[in-house]
């Protein structure tokens, strides 16, 4: 069983869309997993007609994938992939993943924005945030990847199982990648689509990351 | 005494007197309210005294005492700061542990939807 997993946070704009999409395309397995939205989302999501999980608090974006994880290996997930709330990402880019998942028997995929030209990726974004954190993601997770922080992930049951998010924000995208090694899961990337609009995180944002992953080398 | 000794010392003492006030009302611990009012009892001893500190110094091998407190102060700060930052990185955990077992407790038991096609 394939199960879409997406944490929202005031998302009640687009996450209806979203989820029709995925619908539309034939994955009816949807769990969406509200962080603590102060709008509409949790509406949202119940008259689109997925299954919702709320957190009562505003837990961050690696805490709510937990969540998520958590629930739907509980309801006997084969498959699971995260997906934005936001329509970021493209829904066909799935189908395609879980095939070359299937095929090549891998534990784990990671979208990039860079294996082809589909992506408009922001000047800036492109050659200096991205370059720069590819570096420090590198040096922290220990596995190359050719895009970092991709909310777009297919894994199965057992890298699921062996991936616990520990990292309540952002961070989380550092994390996984450094459990796939830890655990020698077999992992590649998928060229996905990623669709931009003017949210997402700045260079701040960055700084806030560096600095949660190295807290946590510091509470290990 | 200079101004500021005497705006130190008062500062001290309200602060001594918190401490109490936080015991009464059960908020602290009996053997850490000794602790404080015996740190800001020390507190009132250097700061109306400042030559107090010189045996300090010359076992750290400092010039002044003054010096001497304010290196072991901003140590002891940071020390405190470290570990209020670890403490809230744990309770964060805690709160997130708490907040994912409420919402699975919560969700409703899944069934695979088939109202649309």
């Amino acid at each position: 069983m394939i199960f879409i997993v997406i944490p929202a946070y005031n998302e009640e704009q687009r996450i209806g869309r979203v989820i029709r999409d995925l619908f539309e395309h034939g994955f009816s397995n949807v769990v969406v997993v509200d962080d603590g939205s102060s709008d509409n989302t949790v509406k949202e999501v119940v008259d689109a007609g997925a299954v919702v999980i709320n957190h009562l608090v505003n837990r961050g974006q690696g805490a709510a994938l937990q969540t998520g994880n958590d629930f739907v290996l509980k309801n006997g997930a084969e498959i699971i992939v995260h997906f934005d709330a936001d329509g970021q990402f493209n829904v066909a880019d799935i189908s395609c993943g879980v095939k070359k998942m299937q095929e090549e028997n891998l534990d784990i995929i990671f979208g990039s924005r860079f294996l082809d030209t589909r992506s408009k990726v922001p000047f800036f974004k492109k050659y200096f945030i991205l370059p720069i954190s590819r570096i420090i993601n590198n040096h922290f997770t220990k596995i190359k990847l050719s895009d970092v922080h991709n909310g777009f992930r297919i894994m199965n049951r057992k890298a699921a199982q062996k991936i616990i998010i520990t990292q309540n924000q952002m961070a989380h995208n550092s994390e996984i990648p450094r459990l796939v090694k830890e655990h020698e899961l077999k992992y590649d990337e998928l060229p996905v689509e990623v669709l931009y609009f003017e949210n997402g995180q700045g260079v701040s944002g960055g700084f806030k990351i560096l600095w949660d992953l190295l807290l946590a080398k510091i509470n290990k | 005494m200079m101004v500021i000794q005497i705006v130190l010392v008062l500062f001290f003492l309200m602060v001594i007197l918190k401490v109490l006030r936080r015991f009464r009302a059960g908020d602290i611990k009996g053997i850490e309210a000794v602790g404080w009012v015996f740190f800001w009892l020390v507190a009132v001893g250097v700061v109306s005294n400042p030559n107090s500190t010189s045996f300090l110094a010359k076992i750290l091998g400092v010039g002044r005492g003054v010096d001497a407190v304010i290196y072991l102060s901003i140590a002891l700060l940071f020390f405190l700061v470290f570990k209020i930052f670890v403490h809230l990185e744990k309770i964060e955990r805690q709160i997130t542990r708490l907040t994912r077992q409420d919402a699975l407790d919560r969700a409703q038991k899944y069934e695979n939807p088939t109202h649309h096609s």
